[in-house]
């Protein structure tokens, strides 16, 4: 028996789900559910709004999977359109104050800690969408930069400018002094 | 270890807390898509796919083009959908002619113009931030063309940029820290006023009026919270204020998805410079925009004050498998005579992110479709006669607001 690699069986998914076939679709879903919340959450600071937006991208890449070009692979595409839904969010209640407090639902290690985390939040909020984005992707989601590139639809050299630059802006909010971009 | 400490970090600012993702939300999310796709879209693939056959496409076209021409002639359309040149009086108040010079964009820390006719870009405004996070967005120019007034987000406030001289001044503060993109100010025919933007005490957004040398500002509407008034735009003749009335209210089924989600049913309304006689110029707009967020009318004068152009958002309804259309609509001034002149059907991510400006002759129009495709960071500038036609579009630039037009004497 020749034994199916995790890429050509992802093809095969790929291809079923092209064709129609919504349990290939949901397999391929699957393992993209907790990196794509994740992300949501982070983003939207919100549990429910960022399981809508997890739904509301499934159905959206389900229409446009024919979009996939034939070899990618299905996560970081996905992943990417979890952003611009994410994004899109953030712009329908462009003219809310941003309700930090709400970030705030999980349980801090200790105080030091809480600080630090909100310290952060505020200064990824501050970030241009892009910047912070491609942070969250690579640091929060542990995304290798290939990937990221692919969910960011730049360029591998882009992805690292627009790290370090996020990294530049973030440095006086983060407990370290340094922080090196692994591909 | 320091990337590790970095990930850690980010683990804990922003950790959901236990149960999340919901364990059902992967088998919600497929009985959803089951409830939708693709039986319908199938069938009606399969029933009208004698339509595809070239005969009947040939057909059909010359049908809608004899239709659309002996409509044009019949109601007078064609008149009415070629501007008339620029007037020089209206209402007794003079209004200057210009001619057209670049177009203006923003992205990230740097305004660019470009060039109308050619697409090349270049930059005339760049702010070094090598620690905040400075975004220079909705640049407007004054009816004279030598003042650019810009956003400088999050809560920088709107500044202005002379462009004779290259510098730049802050006109104003903003209330609250989103006083971000897509609010857009206008400048009074004259020069001498500026209408915009921000939250007041109780969160709500409202217009206000501030002079272009700066001072006191003048608050012009009073709507309470869950109604924004945003996107002002001065009546070439001096004597409204049109602006979007944003207004969260309810929640509705999405006829797509069977979702229940909230909606926001958005007007297009005009106030006088004043704050008096507030007026509804169209109303309702959910019937027309998205239904899954609030929409961004962004109405804006024609700079002979006889049209309105204003955008719609509307669902596609995956016939064409993108999410948005984005279209470009004009009206009179009292809200009828509404016509489609402009349609994307690629636009992808979000009514917000894009715009459009008359040219200052009255004879062209602009249009930026941001967010398209899977790129976050990049849109299409749309340059066409006012009528629509002759569309021509330039590359991809990464912008996420709305264009302005430079006036030139």
């Amino acid at each position: 028996v020749t034994p199916v690699s995790a890429d050509a069986e992802e093809q095969a998914l790929i291809a079923l789900a092209k064709s129609g076939d919504q349990g290939a679709y949901e397999r391929l879903l699957e393992p993209a559910t907790r990196s794509a919340t994740r992300l949501a959450f982070a983003m939207l600071h919100d549990r429910s709004e960022a399981e809508d937006a997890f739904q509301e991208s499934a159905l959206r890449a389900w229409r446009r999977l024919r979009n996939l070009r034939d070899g990618s692979r299905f996560q970081p595409w996905f992943i990417g359109i979890v952003a611009n839904q994410c994004r899109e969010i953030r712009r329908g209640r462009w003219w809310d104050v941003v309700r930090l407090h709400d970030a705030s639902v999980g349980q801090p290690v200790n105080e030091s800690g809480w600080f630090e985390g909100e310290d952060l939040r505020r200064a990824l909020l501050r970030l241009p969408y892009d910047q912070r984005v491609t942070i969250l992707l690579h640091f929060h989601l542990d995304m290798p930069l290939s990937d990221v590139a692919i969910a960011t639809g730049i360029s591998l050299a882009g992805v690292k400018t627009r790290i370090n630059r996020a990294l530049k802006r973030l440095r006086p909010a983060m407990a370290v002094s340094e922080v090196r971009v692994n591909g | 270890m320091a990337d590790e400490t970095l990930r850690n970090n980010l683990d804990r600012a922003f950790d959901p807390g236990p149960g999340f993702p919901d364990r059902l939300l992967l088998s919600r999310t497929m009985a959803a898509l089951r409830a939708d796709f693709p039986s319908r879209r199938v069938a009606r693939n399969r029933r009208f796919a004698f339509l595809l056959r070239p005969r009947v496409l040939a057909l059909v076209a010359v049908v809608v083009a004899v239709a659309i021409v002996a409509a044009s002639f019949a109601f007078g359309l064609r008149a009415r959908l070629s501007p008339p040149p620029p007037t020089q009086v209206k209402h007794g108040k003079v209004i200057p002619r210009f001619h057209n010079g670049q177009i203006v964009l923003s992205g990230g820390t740097t305004l660019f113009a470009v060039d109308p006719d050619t697409g090349a870009q270049h930059p005339i405004l760049s702010v070094q931030d090598d620690l905040g996070s400075l975004d220079l967005s909705d640049p407007v120019y004054s009816p004279d063309g030598t003042k650019l007034a810009y956003l400088r987000g999050p809560a920088g406030g709107i500044w202005i940029l002379d462009t004779t001289t290259g510098l730049t001044r802050q006109l104003t503060t903003c209330n609250v820290v989103l006083c971000d993109r897509f609010s857009r100010s206008s400048w009074s025919p004259d020069g001498s006023h500026l209408a915009f933007s921000d939250s007041d005490q109780a969160g709500g957004s409202q217009l206000y009026v501030i002079n272009a040398d700066g001072g006191k500002r003048t608050q012009l509407t009073h709507f309470p919270r869950n109604q924004k008034a945003t996107q002002p735009s001065w009546s070439p003749d001096g004597t409204l204020i049109a602006f979007s009335l944003l207004r969260s209210s309810g929640s509705i089924t999405n006829p797509t998805y069977g979702q229940v989600i909230p909606y926001a049913s958005d007007n297009v309304e005009a106030v006088r410079p004043d704050g008096s006689q507030l007026s509804v110029l169209l109303a309702d707009m959910r019937e027309q925009s998205r239904n899954s967020g609030p929409g961004y009318p962004q109405p804006v004068w024609s700079p002979d004050g006889s049209r309105i152009a204003y955008i719609v958002v509307p669902p596609s309804l995956s016939t064409n498998g993108s999410d948005f259309y984005y279209q470009v609509w004009l009206m009179d001034p009292d809200g009828s005579h509404r016509q489609k002149i402009f349609e994307d059907h690629n636009g992808c991510c979000g009514p917000g992110e894009g715009g459009m400006a008359w040219s200052p002759d009255g004879s062209r129009i602009t249009v930026f479709v941001g967010g398209q495709g899977i790129s976050t960071t990049t849109g299409t500038l749309w340059v066409m006669n006012a009528d629509g036609s002759d569309q021509v579009s330039f590359g991809h630039f990464p912008s996420y607001s709305h264009p302005t037009w430079q006036p030139v004497p």
